[in-house]
C-alpha cells in the first residue's frame, strides 16, 4: 500500500466514524424504553460483531499457517495482529455494555450466558496475547499460538448464540436473530448498519497497522541475527593462525 | 424517562474515542522508530 | 507398540516420578486443603452459607491445586534432557498426550477424594447423591486434566511457564468448574435428574478436549 494509499484510508475512516457519531448522537431519535442509553447500542453492537470478525481471521490466519503446504510467515503475523485487535474490541464491548446495561438494566453486570461467555472469550485472547511473545523460534511459537487460536476460537459461536441457548437477560438479535426478521426500523437501522460497515473498515486500517508494526519487528530480529553472523564471521577472520 | 442516559453516552463515546486514539499513537510511534532503527542500520 | 502400551508406558513414567519425589503428595495435596481451610475464612465459618458454597469452593480448590499439578507434570520434561529423550522413544503425540493426562488426571482424583472428604467434614455438608458425585467427578476430571495437558505443552519450555499455565488454562476450564458446581450442588439438593445433565455436559467436555489434545499434539511434537 503506498504511502497515500494509506493516508486516504486513514482519511476514510475517519470520516466514516465522524459521520456515524453523528447519525448516532444527534440523527437518529432516542429510544421508546431504551430513551437516549440506545445510542450506546451504535457502538457496542459494531465492537461485537468486529471482534467475532478479528478472531476469526485469527482462526484462518492459523489454520493457514499450520497446513504446511500454506504455511507463510505472514500468517502468523495477521493472526496476531487481529487478535490483538480483536481483544481491545472485546474489551471495548464489555465496557460499552457495562455503561449501557446500568441505566437500562439497573445493574452494571449479570451473570448471564452472553456476558459471561463474552468475559471468558477476552481471557481466551488474552492469554493468546501472553502466548504470542512466548516461543524461542518462530516456528515454534507459530504453532502454539494456532492451536491457542483454535481452541480459543470455539467461544465465539457460543458467544453468539448463547442469548438463544440459554434463557438470558441479553436480548436475542435484533437482526441477526432466527427468524432473520429485522426488528428496528428507519434511521435507527440505517444508522447501525452504517456503524457497523465504519467499525469495519477501522477494523481493516488497525491491523493493517499492527501488521506493519509486526513486520518491523520480525525485520529487525532477522536484522539482529544477520549483524551477529556477520560480527562472528569478521572476528573468525581476524583470529586465525 | 433514564436519568442521567446522556453521561453514559458521553462517557461511553470518549472512552472509545481515547482508547483507540491511544492505540493508533502507539502504533504510529512504535513504526516510526522501527523504520527508523532499520533504514539506520541498513547505512550504517 | 500398541496404543495403550504407550499410554500406560507415559502414564506410568510420570506416576513413578511422583511416587518416587511425592511432590503431589507433600505439596500439591496440603496446598488444597490450605485452599479448603482459607475458603472457610473468607466466609467468616459461617455455618449456613459453607454448606451452600460448598459446591463451588470444592472445585475452585480442586482447579487452583489442578493448576499446580499440570505445571509440575511440565517442569519434569524440562529437566536432564527430558524432551530431546522423549522424541527419541519415537512415541506417538497422541499416546504421549493421553499418557500425561492420565497421570495429571489419577493424581487430581486422588487429590478430589480428600479435599472431598475435607469439605464434607470442615463445609458440614450432608452427602446425597454419591453416584452422581463419583460419575461428575470423574467426567471433569479427565477433562481437566486434558485441557491442561494441551495448555502446559503449549507453554513448556517458555521462562514464564508457571504463570502463563494459569492465565491459559482456567478460561478454557470454565465449563469444568461450572458443571462440576452445579452437579455437586443439585446431587447434594436432591435434584438427581438435573444432576445428572451437568454430568453429561461434563462428559461432552472431557470428549471435546481428549479429541483436541489429541489432534493438537502431533504437529506440536513434530519438530517442537
Amino acid at each position: 500500500m503506498s504511502h497515500l494509499t494509506r493516508r486516504l484510508f486513514g482519511l476514510a475512516v475517519l470520516v466514516a466514524l465522524a459521520v456515524t457519531a453523528v447519525l448516532a448522537l444527534w440523527v437518529s431519535p432516542a429510544d421508546a424504553q431504551q430513551d437516549d442509553a440506545v445510542r450506546l447500542l451504535y457502538l457496542h453492537v459494531p465492537t461485537a460483531w468486529i471482534a467475532y470478525l478479528a478472531f476469526f481471521v485469527t482462526a484462518i490466519a492459523s489454520i493457514l499457517w499450520l497446513v504446511p503446504r500454506t504455511r507463510r510467515a505472514e500468517w502468523d503475523l495477521l493472526a496476531g495482529a487481529s487478535a490483538e485487535v480483536g481483544v481491545i474490541f472485546t474489551g471495548l464491548t464489555l465496557v460499552l455494555g457495562a455503561l449501557w446495561g446500568r441505566p437500562v438494566w439497573g445493574v452494571w453486570w449479570e451473570w448471564d450466558a452472553r456476558l459471561t461467555t463474552t468475559a471468558i472469550l477476552f481471557f481466551l485472547y488474552l492469554g493468546y496475547l501472553a502466548l504470542r511473545r512466548t516461543g524461542a523460534t518462530a516456528d515454534e511459537r507459530g504453532k502454539r499460538c494456532a492451536i491457542a487460536a483454535l481452541i480459543a476460537f470455539v467461544d465465539v459461536p457460543i458467544v453468539h448464540f448463547s442469548v438463544t441457548w440459554w434463557q438470558t437477560l441479553h436480548q436475542t438479535g435484533t437482526v441477526f436473530n432466527p427468524e432473520m426478521d429485522a426488528e428496528i426500523h428507519g434511521s435507527m437501522a440505517f444508522t447501525l448498519v452504517f456503524s457497523v460497515a465504519a467499525f469495519t473498515l477501522l477494523y481493516a486500517y488497525l491491523v493493517r497497522l499492527r501488521l506493519r508494526v509486526a513486520e518491523l519487528e520480525e525485520g529487525l530480529e532477522d536484522r539482529a541475527l544477520e549483524l551477529a553472523i556477520a560480527e562472528r564471521v569478521r572476528t573468525e577472520q581476524v583470529v586465525p593462525v | 424517562m433514564i436519568p442521567h442516559a446522556w453521561t453514559y453516552v458521553t462517557i461511553g463515546y470518549v472512552l472509545t474515542a481515547v482508547v483507540l486514539a491511544t492505540y493508533v499513537g502507539w502504533m504510529f510511534r512504535r513504526r516510526r522508530h522501527l523504520e527508523r532503527v532499520l533504514s539506520g542500520e541498513k547505512d550504517g | 507398540m500398541t496404543f495403550l502400551r504407550e499410554v500406560a508406558l507415559v502414564a506410568g513414567k510420570d506416576l513413578r516420578i511422583e511416587r518416587r519425589s511425592r511432590v503431589a503428595m507433600q505439596q500439591i495435596l496440603p496446598f488444597g486443603a490450605i485452599v479448603v481451610v482459607m475458603f472457610a475464612f473468607a466466609l467468616d465459618a459461617d455455618r449456613t452459607t459453607l454448606p451452600i458454597a460448598a459446591p463451588g469452593l470444592f472445585w475452585a480448590a480442586v482447579l487452583l491445586a489442578a493448576l499446580l499439578a499440570i505445571g509440575r507434570s511440565f517442569s519434569v520434561e524440562e529437566v536432564n534432557g527430558a524432551r530431546d529423550g522423549l522424541r527419541l522413544t519415537g512415541l506417538d503425540g497422541g499416546s504421549l498426550f493421553v499418557g500425561k493426562a492420565a497421570a495429571i488426571a489419577v493424581e487430581l482424583f486422588v487429590l478430589e477424594i480428600v479435599l472431598g472428604v475435607a469439605v464434607v467434614v470442615l463445609y458440614d455438608v450432608t452427602v446425597r447423591g454419591l453416584l452422581a458425585l463419583v460419575c461428575a467427578a470423574l467426567a471433569a476430571t479427565v477433562g481437566l486434566a486434558a485441557t491442561g495437558t494441551v495448555y502446559g505443552v503449549l507453554a513448556t519450555g517458555s521462562r514464564a511457564r508457571d504463570t502463563l499455565i494459569p492465565l491459559l488454562v482456567l478460561p478454557a476450564v470454565t465449563p469444568v468448574m461450572l458443571g462440576g458446581t452445579q452437579a455437586f450442588a443439585e446431587a447434594l439438593d436432591g435434584s438427581m435428574s438435573e444432576a445428572w445433565q451437568w454430568v453429561q455436559l461434563l462428559v461432552a467436555f472431557a470428549v471435546l478436549a481428549v479429541a483436541a489434545g489429541t489432534v493438537a499434539f502431533a504437529p506440536l511434537l513434530e519438530e517442537g
